[in-house]
């Protein structure tokens, strides 16, 4: 759950904060919200990700990264995301100040108690800046949804809970669902 | 998560031991687990189900518990479970000792963080065993039910639904919405 912080934030304010130290940073509407740490098995998750992705795509074409960047959303009234992973096409990416001002073409959040799938706010700012595809990753449903743009939305397009799932702007990329989930033998950690 | 405080017990040695005050025990291959206080919103969910099931059901025929009742799965070893909601049809159940000792018609369970859907493998195979149709995962994180039906002595995935509706297979009368489940 994120921790509210200064509201009615200006991009420029924004910019001259000092960075976050623990943690990552949101500003939704002006509002600055804090979110914690990373926590276990959200971390795994999005490593298994990375790690079966990053061997089926060019590097020198394809971006995939985990880090919580800075994703812009609108700036007045100043919103940035910060997804849990993203793809761009490197043509596409567009990177100012430190944060992407460009949509990725694929976005996949791992889903948590507090950020249940109920949360729609977050698919609207994306659904807004055109991104095509996102990922729900439930670890406790052990699920993957697949939501696709239609006409400014994104809408679920399947549930999957095995399978493989192939991102629409990236021919080629296959991720089994089973890979995705830690082993129960670290579950048990 | 559940926590062992007993293992190695026998069903006579169970039955004798003072009932659990604050939660709810399961004992899985005579190991006693202590399951901690249902959360929210866990409660609210299991409310809604059972709210909606009892509207629909005729009593004269069919019951809904949703109060952790002791399920028999296995005398030796002893293993007895506490699914989250049960619905029986009234004709054929069997009560011992205060225990259900007949496979319900529907189970119902709802996933948590530390009760994923993965953690709940053991006891699929257990209500298989006894031959359990059909049963429900309830993921409040996802706002999904997982379908799973008995199929060759095994429970498996018939559907994922995040919407539509919920047609248990031993209820003709019953229909669910899945987003009748959540609380907003």
């Amino acid at each position: 759950m994120a921790t509210t912080g200064a509201q009615n934030l200006t991009y420029e304010e924004w910019l001259e904060m000092p960075p976050v130290e623990d943690g990552t940073d949101e500003v939704v509407k002006g509002e600055l919200r804090f979110m914690p740490p990373t926590r276990y098995p959200h971390a795994e998750i999005i490593q298994n990700l990375i790690d079966a992705i990053v061997s089926q795509i060019d590097k020198q074409h394809v971006r995939i990264l985990g880090s919580n960047i800075g994703l812009m959303i609108s700036q007045e009234p100043l919103t940035c995301r910060s997804p849990d992973l993203v793809m761009f096409w490197r043509k596409k990416m567009v990177i100012r100040d430190g944060i992407y001002w460009s949509a990725p073409d694929l976005i996949v959040e791992i889903l948590s108690p507090s950020e249940n799938r109920r949360q729609e706010e977050k698919l609207a700012d994306y659904a807004s800046i055109g991104v095509p595809e996102v990922w729900l990753v439930s670890p406790e449903a052990e699920t993957v949804e697949v939501l696709l743009l239609e006409e400014g939305k994104l809408e679920r397009s399947a549930i999957l809970a095995e399978g493989s799932l192939q991102p629409t702007q990236f021919a080629g990329v296959a991720v089994s669902v089973s890979a995705i989930f830690p082993s129960e033998s670290v579950t048990s950690l | 998560m559940a926590t062992v405080v007993a293992q190695n017990l026998s069903y006579e040695e169970w039955l004798r031991m003072p009932p659990v005050e604050d939660g709810t025990d399961e004992v899985v291959k005579g190991e006693l687990r202590f399951m901690p206080p249902t959360r929210q919103p866990h409660a609210e969910i299991i409310r809604r189900l059972i709210r909606s099931l009892d509207r629909q059901l005729d009593e004269t025929r069919a019951v809904v518990f949703g109060s952790n009742l002791g399920m028999m799965i296995s005398r030796e070893p002893l293993t007895c479970r506490s699914p989250d909601i049960v619905v029986y049809r009234n004709e054929g159940m069997v009560i011992t000792d205060g225990l259900h000792w007949s496979a319900p018609d529907l189970i119902i369970e709802v996933l948590s963080p530390s009760e994923n859907r993965r953690r709940k493998e053991e006891k699929l195979a257990d209500y298989a065993s006894i031959g359990v149709p059909e049963v429900w995962l309830v993921s409040p994180e996802a706002q999904t039910v997982e379908v799973l039906l008995l199929k060759e002595g095994k429970l498996e995935r018939a559907a994922v639904l995040a919407e539509g509706s919920l047609e248990p297979s031993r209820f003709a009368e019953i229909s669910i919405s899945v987003s009748a489940i959540f609380p907003e």
